[in-house]
This record gives C-alpha cells, structure tokens and sequence, in this order.
C-alpha cells in the first residue's frame, strides 16, 4: 500500500510540471511503435533525452490474459492471466531528463510443465521439475529510475532497475520461488558534429532461491534437476527440493545516434553467468552457465523514417559438476564438464514510418529476420542436438488522432508470423518418459509454423487541460500449424499527464 | 590517468571477474580388463557385454567384449559404474553366467581398469523370495508396522532343511557411505542384527516349490489395523524382550519364534520400514556364542560434514561371505549411495518407491521374479542381481492371497500373481 502511495504522489507531483502542454499532443509524441528500429540504440541512458520529446507521466491499471489450447514452451506454460499496476514518467530537464517507473503484477501462470523454476527462461536448461506440475501464482515488483544530464558536449545518464517476484502453488507440488534482480547502467558520451558517441556499462545482480513442499498424505512427485535436451541429474532427482540460482551479468555497449537525423550505431556485449547450487545437500554446486550475447545494430533516423539492420549471436555454454563417492552427505567434485551448448543466430530488418495528416497521425513498422538456434548436449555419445531455424515477419500500424479538444482515439493492428525451417533432433529418441515428452512437444511447437494477428483500440478523455484518463483494449489471436491456437486479451484504464 | 586505469581496470573486472572456463569436454579412453574365474580353467567364455552406467546422468554406454584381451572404450569423463556379463560354458556341459561389476568408479582422465569376474554363485538352498518391510497403513493414514515378513523359498530340486538358517540386517545403510575402517567388504558382511530358526536339522524341512513365512509378529493384524492381514499362519516369527514398557514385542506362542543370536537394539527389532538396508541370509558353521566370541566388528569412520571431519565409530558383528546363501540390498533411487556387500553376493537392489519417505511404499514389497516349470512349480530367478531378480514395489503376495485392502482407504487387492507380476 505504501509503495501504492508512493507511485500516486510521484505522479500527481508530476502532473504540474505537464500542465502547461497539451496532453493529447504529449501521447502522440511518445510513439514507441516508430522507434522500435533504435529503441535498442537508444537504450544507454546517455540517450534517454531522444527517447521522446514530451514530457509525460501515465499510470495504469488493468488485465491481461493469454490462454494457448496448449502450451507452446511447456517449462513456461499455457498463457497467463495477470492483473497489473504501473506508472511511469518521463519528465524533460533544461540539462536532459529524468524518469522512472514502478509496477506491480499479480498474475497466474496456466498449467506449467516440467519446470517448477521461476524465470525460465533465464535459466535454461538447469531447471528444477517435477512429473505433476499445474498453475503459479506469482506477485512481481519492479522499480526503476533515470537520469540524464549533460555539461557542454558531455552527457552522461545512469539507470537503474530492481525487480523482484515471488511465485508459488498453494497445492501439491507446492513450489516457493523468490528471485530479484537489481541491476545498474552507467553511461558517458561525447556530442559532436550533429552525433552523440556514447560508452555504456551495465551490471545487475540475480538471485533465485527456490523450496518444494508436498503435504499431500498420498505421497510425493519426484524432483527432477533438468541439465539439458531431456537429460537430468539422476544422481540428485527425487527429495533434492531446494535450490538456489546465484547469477550476475555485465556488458558494455558502444553507441552513436544522431541528435536530429542521421545514422545510428549499436555494438554491445553482454555475459550472463549463474551457478545452480542444491541447498539441501550442503549447498552442492550442481551446475554452472555462461551465456555471451553480441550484438550489432545499425539503422537510420530521422523525424518520419527509421530503419535499422541487427545481428545478434548469442553463445550458451553449461557445465556440470560431477561428484564422486560420497562421505555421508558430502560429494567430493571430481570433474566439471562442459555438457550444454547453445548458439543463437538472428540478423534481421526493422524498419517504420509516420506521418501526421488531417485524418491523423499514422505510423506504420515491419520487421523480417531469421533466427537459426542449435543446441546440443555434449556429454553423452552420441551428442543430443536440436535445432531450430525460422523466418519471420511482422508488421504493425497505428493510427491516432485528436476527435475534439476532450477525445483523443487510437487504434493499431498488427500481424506476426514465423516460418521454420531445416529443424531436427538428433541422438535422442522419444519416449514416453515425461522429461522427454515434454521435450519433443516443445520441439513441435518450436518446429511448426506459426502465426499472430491481433487489434488494439484506446480512446483517452482530457479532463482538463493536461490531465487525461483513458481506457486501452488489445485482442490477439495465435494459432501455431501443430493444432494449436489462443486468445489473449487486454484491458486498461489509463491516467495521463 | 590513475582515474582513467581505476575505470578500465574496473571495467575489466565487470566483464571477466569470476568467469569460469568452459573447455570442450573430450572423452577419455578406458581399457578393460576381465578377471575370469580362476575356477573355470577349462571353460569356453562367450563374447560378452560390457556396460558404463553413468551415475550422474542416468546414461548407459554399452558395447561387446572379448573375454580375453583388453576391451576399450571411450567414455565422457564421470562417475560410473561398470558392468560385465556373458555366458561360459563348462566341460560337464553346464553353461554359466559370468559376471563382474565396480561401482563408484571416477573416470576423469585415460584409465585402465582390471574387472574381476565370477560365475554367478548356485545357491542349494533357500533363497528369500519375497521382503515386506513397508508396512501398511491404517484408515486414518498412520503407519502400521507390525505386519512386516519375509518369506523364503525352496527352489532346488530336492527338499531343504531350514533348521540352523539366520536371517541378517545389514549394519551399514545403502543410503549412507563412509570409508570405514576396516574394510571388509570383501570377505564379509556386517551386521547388525541375526535371528537363526531353531531345530536340530531335520525339524524343519521345505519342500521343492515351498516358502517359509517369518513374519514379525505372527498375529491377525486385521484385528489392529482393518487395512492389514493374517500372520497368523506364519512358519515362524521374531520375538525380542524389549527393555521399554511402551514398546514392547506381541508373541503367538502357536507360532515358534526365531532364536536371537544378536539385535543393536534394546526393544524390539523391525525391517527398515523406508528399504535403506540389506537383507540375507546364511548358513553358520557355528553357534551364536562362537559367533558372538569371535565375530565382533568395529569400524572407524569420518563423518564429513561442511562443518569438518568427526571421527566416528560403529560396531557390529561380521559374517563371512562363503556362509551367506542369499543376500537383498534394498534402497532407494534418490538416496542410493552403495551396496553393502560385494558385488558378487548382489550387485544391484531392490526398492519400493523412488524417493525417500515416499508415501506410496506402504502395501508394497519386493518379490523375486518366478516363472512356472512344466510341473506347475515356480522357478525363481537368482543371478545375484536384486535389481533384477526382483520385481520391486509390487504388491506382496500375502495381501493377493488374503485379498486384503492395498491402500490406506482399504481399497481390496483383487490380482493373483505369481510374483507381484507375472500372472498365474
């Protein structure tokens, strides 16, 4: 409630700073659809001042809900059901901008399977399971803030973020999982001849500490300690309910944007690190991950056009611990292996346009790319491998427009879809064994084409002069070629200033 | 320039401070060995199969292997255990299984590994056929432990006399592995607990295709717990004078009990209800005071906890391998550390239920396997492998013969097999 009164007082502070410039004309100027193409340049604070050029805070309140007829990543569920408060504000300096955000979700995870860890996919492939699985019920926190300032030609920004989310199941597999996440971004640059040349550093800090309970008189699922393409650590399954993942990450990210129009450049590197460690059995190291992203981005900007090209290549590396003979509940560690690879290739095309005529403000955004993926699982012989390959396109409009001086409408479509191609498994053969099913469905559903198509509609009321209160309403459908297909549906009332 | 080398030594840290190294694994060469029995001079050895189960994974690397010769293999670094199995056949025509097997074996770097092989030993005596350590459960979801048995089996051609037999609790858990000191292992057994059946040696005879029922305590449980069975009928039963009042033992005095050579404990002696130990029994070239004189068994031991090492002692009595006629390791997949004899009394074990304080144990036991000869009679098979001798977790016969309830919401057994599976 606190923190509830917190985010209210922010906002209503703010509102004043607003109020002397229209709020429709403040929502219109804030078009995340057109700066998707830069949005990852743009994500060094030394940058948060080109974000948008309107000051404006919104806060939100409302419901989301996915439901798949089945789930499309089993470890993840069949959709979600999420009741959601957040609040954001972005408020321009003479010097740059400051900003933050806060939200908090209540939400219901549909029918997971074979993973009772929070953060999955995060954490591939060294979930905790069992053979029962069902819904979670989770309660997230997220805070975050930035600043943006500059002293002649240096600018410079930090930001930083904290989420936090405990997610459990109140009956039989009763799984507790808390994990928070705080994180920094420093960044530094120079302006010149019509570009900003930027440095960013990034750190955050994760932690997961997950306890299954069973109080059922009927008896117990077993516990599974996934290390990857249906393999598990039969040595550990069965009692072994606690765990703790440790992880941090840190990158650095190069940047160039243009102030007004111009080209705009991203490299970045980023490594993600976490330890998977069983506390029950005296804190046994399990299992440890690296994982290396690159990336590049390169596109132009400019008022009306925005185009960029990216390749991202991103390198998962897994190590198991194995453990000799014991002493009592003591493993001695005899070998660390290398078992998990993963490697991700996705290069692609983004690009929008917009434009404001009489009938409105109109902006319109595509994308197409590929993403090639193998895994493999180097420790047993023959290697396990999967691969995954796919295209994929999108596109995406938008149409707002000011009715009167009291209503202001949007409304957007958009439509997604992916076509795999060259997919296989190799070296592991289906079963009915439930790890491996869950495996193989989820390489159907990897493997299979897919499609999304939805609508959103928001019509915004100006109460007064700078104060606005909207309502905002989003419907999908998805449908994968396998057989399955799902509906996911938004509502929202929104408050503007 | 200090300020400039602090940031980019800082910056270093960020990006590689505690990144760990994740070298390509490659996988080692193993050579093998076999040991063939040194008593089957004559014998002609099959090609036989050698196995790498990696305990870690639950993987199971296999391939042929010569007898004689060196065998090589290549195997991910890990912790395995092996395996080896073939089929000798002897002048008299008699064909034999050949087995060998270590367990807990550490292969991080190229070894060479001597595999000591055995023919499977020929039991000609009783074999336990059947182990009912779980109990059952009352209506109202408490254990019942009273109505626990074992029951041995006369599989030979030719009538065995049960008089002079013990039945032994193995001292050490499966579940729990130290390095004691002194080892043992391969020249005995440690116990902890030895019941013999009386007689004078023609007192009580099985005949071929005939059991021996030693039940804890030889009453109608049903009268106790409506969820359990008749033991009344029981061949024999194990008695102990408890020196606690509020635990004390029921005797049928219909029903002869076993004479108590030795117990750890002071009250009364029951199965591990959870299947962490050994069961077995054997056949002493001694009284129970020579054995109690000349068979006491201390061990020295570290208990090495993340606290620091404490050492520890532990005490028994020991019976050598040659006596032991029959030996069941049971345990349990998730807390399985070892076996508690030699692998060429048992190498594998038998459970009921796959984690510990699994809830759905209870009205379940372990049943040697069975097949029925022409003449109606059940042959049961013993390798000298409980893990696959037996079927595990499988109602026990009893509760088939009697009908009686399977669960704890008396729920009644209504199959009649011949092993907890096979259908008579």
């Amino acid at each position: 409630m606190k923190k509830l009164l917190s985010i209210i007082m922010l906002c209503s502070a703010c509102a004043d700073v607003c109020a002397e410039n229209s709020v429709f004309s403040r929502i219109c100027s804030t078009d995340t659809l057109f700066d998707t193409p830069v949005a990852a340049i743009l994500e060094n604070p030394v940058f948060a001042d080109m974000r948008t050029a309107a000051t404006l805070t919104d806060a939100s309140a409302g419901y989301r809900h996915l439901r798949m007829s089945q789930a499309p990543v089993a470890a993840e569920g069949e959709g979600y059901g999420s009741a959601f408060f957040k609040a954001s504000t972005f408020i321009r300096t003479a010097n740059g901008a400051i900003g933050g955000f806060a939200g908090y979700n209540n939400d219901r995870r549909y029918n997971i399977q074979c993973n009772e860890t929070s953060d999955a996919a995060l954490l591939y492939p060294y979930l905790t399971a069992d053979s029962v699985g069902g819904d979670m019920r989770s309660e997230r926190y997220s805070f975050g803030a930035f600043y943006n300032g500059h002293s002649r030609r240096l600018h410079y920004g930090v930001s930083i973020n904290y989420t936090a989310l405990q997610e459990y199941r109140s009956i039989d597999p009763r799984p507790k999982n808390t994990s928070s996440r705080p994180g920094i971004t420093l960044g530094c640059g120079y302006e010149t001849a019509g570009y900003r040349f930027a440095i960013g550093l990034e750190a955050s800090k994760y932690k997961q500490s997950n306890s299954i309970k069973f109080v059922s008189e009927l008896g117990e699922a077993k516990i599974y300690h996934l290390s990857g393409l249906g393999i598990h650590y039969v040595r550990f399954s069965g009692n072994s309910k606690q765990s703790a993942y440790n992880g941090w990450s840190r990158g650095i990210s190069l940047n160039m944007a243009p102030v007004k129009s111009g080209m705009a450049v991203r490299l970045n590197f980023n490594r993600f690190t976490f330890n998977k460690i069983l506390s029950d059995i005296n804190n046994l190291p399990l299992a440890r991950s690296r994982r290396d992203v690159c990336g590049a981005v390169a596109g132009y900007r400019s008022g009306s056009f925005s185009i960029s090209g990216l390749f991202n290549f991103c390198e998962q590396l897994g190590a198991e611990n194995i453990f000799g003979s014991p002493q009592g509940n003591v493993y001695p560690e005899i070998a660390s292996l290398q078992s998990f690879r993963r490697r991700d290739f996705i290069y692609g095309v983004q690009t929008s346009w917009r434009t404001a005529a009489a009938s409105g403000y109109w902006t319109v955004a595509a994308n197409a790319g590929c993403t090639y993926s193998m895994q493999n699982y180097l420790a047993t012989v023959p290697e396990r491998s999967m691969e995954i390959n796919a295209f994929g396109a999108g596109a995406e409009a938008s149409w707002k427009k000011a009715v009167s001086d009291k209503i202001l409408l949007q409304a957007g479509t958009m439509i997604d879809f992916k076509l795999p191609f060259g997919c296989g498994v190799d070296g592991i053969e289906n079963s009915s064994q439930f790890i491996i099913s869950h495996l193989f469905n989820d390489y159907r559903m990897a493997s299979s084409r897919s499609c999304s198509a939805g609508v959103n509609f928001r019509a915004d009321y100006s109460i007064k002069p700078g104060l606005a209160i909207g309502i905002n309403t989003q419907y999908a459908y998805n449908t994968i070629e396998s057989g399955t297909h799902g509906n996911y549906f938004a509502v929202g009332a929104i408050l503007s200033f | 320039m200090i300020k400039h080398s602090i940031i980019i030594l800082l910056t270093v840290f960020l990006l590689w401070g505690c990144s760990d190294s994740f070298d390509r694994t490659n996988p080692v060469e193993v050579s093998v060995t076999l040991a063939l029995p040194d008593d089957l001079p004559d014998a002609e050895f099959d090609e036989g199969e050698i196995q790498f189960y990696n305990i870690s994974n639950g993987t199971v690397t296999s391939f042929s292997a010569k007898p004689k010769g060196v065998n090589k293999a290549s195997l991910i670094p890990g912790f395995y255990n092996l395996s080896f199995t073939t089929e000798a056949n002897t002048e008299s025509g008699r064909i034999l299984t050949i087995r060998g097997s270590k367990n807990g074996l550490e292969i991080t770097a190229p070894a060479n590994i001597e595999l000591p092989t055995h023919a499977t030993v020929e039991t000609d005596d009783l074999i336990i056929s059947e182990i009912f350590f779980t109990g059952t459960l009352q209506t109202s979801g408490v254990q019942y432990n009273g109505d626990q048995y074992i029951k041995l089996y006369n599989n030979t051609d030719h009538v065995v006399y049960a008089d002079g037999l013990c039945i032994f609790e193995s001292l050490f858990l499966t579940t729990q592995k130290f390095n004691y000191t002194p080892d043992i292992i391969d020249e005995a057994v440690s116990v902890d607990a030895v019941y013999a059946i009386p007689g004078n040696g023609t007192d009580y005879p099985v005949l071929p295709g005939e059991e021996l029922l030693i039940a804890d305590i030889a009453i109608d449980h049903k009268t106790i717990n409506p969820n359990s069975f008749d033991l009344s009928h029981a061949d024999f039963e194990w008695y102990d004078e408890s020196s606690d009042p509020k635990n004390t033992d029921i005797d049928n005095p219909l029903v002869p009990n076993l004479d108590k050579w030795y117990c750890y404990t002071q009250t009364i002696w029951q199965l591990h209800n959870r299947g962490f130990k050994a069961y077995g029994i054997f056949r002493p070239q001694y009284d129970s005071a020579e054995f109690l004189a000349g068979h006491r068994y201390t061990c020295d031991y570290d208990q090495v906890t993340i606290a620091g090492s404490f050492p520890m002692q532990k005490t028994g009595y020991w019976i050598e391998n040659s006596s032991i006629v029959d030996i069941v390791n049971l345990s349990v997949e998730s807390v399985y550390q070892w076996n508690v004899c030699t692998p060429r009394l048992d190498c594998g074990y038998a459970f009921c239920g796959t984690i510990d304080g699994d809830k759905t144990r209870y009205f379940r036991a372990v049943r040697r396997k069975a097949r029925l000869d022409e003449n109606g009679v059940r042959i049961m098979t013993k390798t000298n492998d409980s893990g696959k001798d037996f079927n595990s977790w499988v109602i026990p016969s009893e509760i088939e013969l009697q009908h009686s309830s399977i669960d704890a919401a008396g729920n009644k057994s209504t199959q009649q097999t011949l092993d907890g599976v096979n259908m008579q």
